[in-house]
């Protein structure tokens, strides 16, 4: 989902690098406001996993392949702000060091990964979460259809700047996209909820997300 | 409720280097989902004619040297992980500084930004050793300004001095020492010299192939800083380091540092440094370079081990004059808050 240079116009590229360095401003506000000097180290980490965990390209239909994001996973981990901020770190990372995902497009790449993926998937799970009572089996469910949905999402939002940058219509670039991302969304459903289920089971406090029940409610970034 | 985080951290970052190396040759190589999209709905031609950004230094996840791509793709991996790793920390410990740091941070980045870097051998700002030496017959002085705060807000600045010259084709010697202003937060202020290093390095491997550039170098410290004044430890200390230099690509370049050092002094242990460096090579005259330098002072504690990081800039003047800035920051307790050092390289044959 990495876009490349060219493929947007130059007022998409402004638009969503404003609304993206907005969010990325606010996020270091409450990361700096939330975090104690134990969960950065749990950022590097988790950076560093989603990084590798990115590189490895999984086939799906037709000659296609997909790659895990990792957005709602961080998410639940850290909280929406901090992913956000580790999603824009592993982008401009990918991009200035390797040539993955254009410059100009880096500010629609956050928006779509990050925004979207991030903020857009965990409001997605913890409505869900609500909505099953925050029970364990709620969680699970509302972890996968979060993460689904934050790859078709994504997705969908770079169809649209495509279709707005008069690279390719609407009704040609949202069912293609959505469509194919929406097998590959599968794969990211099935990895953030084993990588998140492994963790609970090792280290359950890392999950801030996860609500034990009675336990108090821990405010994250 | 505090998380406990210190043995989970190295686990996670061990799974996802395992990830790196052993997962990421055996990647798909089909397109990804938006690839696929514009090669079928025909915009693909539009993305590969306009690139801004041609200083990546391993694009697509290779390193042009090697020539197997499973090994490259891993390797690229690996050092991607590790990498981001530091910087993903760094900046979340730079997001919990005080104001102070931050306005001294952002002066520091908007430098780098409007400065931009290049010689494989310029060594300074980092404090990672390479195995280049200086060639046969030629000085090389450096002199430098620094200011650090550590982490109880004691204050040390001042100039530093440090000469070396090329005794042979692969050897040379040198000799460096500081002046420094002690300003402590509570308590008087001192100053004075500093202890003296006296530096033999040999250079035993060039680069070839595959193969890494290695040197070890023989560091004597010798206590010319004033004990009573609490400068050094006034006892002599001995220091060998091995040094491994490897170009990645025309870009990048990678040092990697491993040490030990008897110290004089008693009732201290003895210390194992090690430190990983890169050089990133972005014009013909302009370079950014990163590093993180570590020391284990085997006493079987790892809180009051020093880590940093570095981040820093050289720009060559002209061949023979190198202009560097760097910004050392503390990743543990032990090591000093930051460390701001900005210098000069000379080189000059009399």
């Amino acid at each position: 989902m990495h876009i490349p240079d060219g493929f947007l116009s130059h007022s998409i590229n402004a638009a969503t690098f404003v609304i993206s360095s907005g969010a990325c401003a606010y996020g270091v506000r409450r990361v700096n406001r939330n975090f104690g000097e134990r969960e950065v180290p749990l950022m590097g980490v988790t950076a560093a996993f989603i990084f590798a965990a990115q590189m490895f390209n999984f086939p799906v239909a037709g000659g296609t392949s997909g790659h895990f994001l990792g957005s709602v996973f961080s998410s639940v981990l850290l909280g929406p702000w901090a992913s956000l901020l580790i999603m824009t770190i592993v982008l401009v990372f990918q991009c200035l060091g390797f040539a993955d995902g254009g410059l100009t497009a880096i500010g629609s790449n956050i928006f779509n990964m990050g925004v979207i993926g991030a903020l857009g998937g965990y409001s997605i799970f913890i409505f869900l979460y609500t909505l099953f009572q925050k029970s364990r089996r709620g969680f699970f469910i509302a972890l996968a259809i979060s993460s689904w949905l934050s790859i078709v999402m994504g997705a969908s939002a770079a169809a649209i700047e495509l279709a707005i940058s008069g690279t390719s219509p609407l009704k040609v670039a949202l069912p293609a996209m959505a469509g194919i991302h929406a097998i590959i969304g599968i794969g990211e459903a099935i990895i953030t909820s084993t990588a998140v289920s492994l963790i609970l089971k090792t280290r359950p406090d890392l999950v801030s997300s996860y609500i034990k029940k009675g336990a108090p409610y821990e405010k994250t970034a | 409720m505090k998380r406990q985080l210190d043995g989970f951290v190295w686990i996670g970052l061990g799974i996802a280097l395992i990830l790196a190396l052993f997962l990421s040759p055996f990647a798909s190589t089909s397109p990804d989902g938006l690839e696929k999209v514009a090669e079928t709905k025909g915009f693909a031609e539009k993305g590969e004619t306009w690139k801004f950004w041609k200083q990546a230094p391993l694009p697509d996840y290779n390193i042009p040297w090697i020539k197997n791509e499973k090994v490259s793709t891993a390797l690229s991996g690996l050092i991607g992980t590790l990498a981001i790793f530091f910087i993903a920390l760094g900046i979340g410990k730079l997001i919990k500084r005080t104001l102070t740091t931050k306005v001294i941070l952002f002066i520091f980045f908007s430098s780098l930004i409007s400065f931009s870097p290049t010689s494989t051998d310029a060594a300074r700002p980092l404090r990672t050793d390479d195995a280049g030496t200086v060639e046969k017959g030629e000085f090389q002085l450096e002199a430098s300004f620094e200011a650090l705060r550590q982490d109880n807000h004691d204050r040390e600045y001042g100039p530093s001095m440090a000469l070396t010259y090329g005794l042979l084709k692969r050897m040379d010697l040198g000799i460096g020492s500081d002046y420094i202003f002690y300003h402590p937060k509570e308590g008087k202020r001192e100053n004075g010299m500093a202890d003296t290093e006296l530096k033999l390095k040999y250079r035993w491997i060039d680069e070839q192939d595959w193969r890494p550039a290695f040197a070890t170098t023989g560091t004597v410290k010798i206590p010319t800083a004033s004990e009573s004044k609490g400068l050094g430890s006034g006892k002599i200390d001995f220091h060998i380091n091995t040094i491994l230099t490897k170009n990645l690509s025309k870009k990048l370049v990678l040092h990697l540092n491993l040490g030990y050092t008897l110290i004089g002094e008693k009732h201290v242990n003895n210390e194992l440094n090690y430190s990983m460096a890169a050089q990133f090579i972005l014009t013909e005259k302009w370079a950014l370079v990163g590093e993180v330098v570590g020391v284990n002072n085997l006493n079987g504690r790892h809180g009051d081990d020093p880590i940093s990081g570095l981040l820093g800039t050289y720009y060559l003047i002209t061949d023979k004059i190198i202009w560097d800035a760097g910004l050392e920051i503390g990743m543990s307790k032990a090591a000093p808050d930051f460390r701001l050092t900005t210098g000069l390289t000379l080189l000059f044959k009399p």
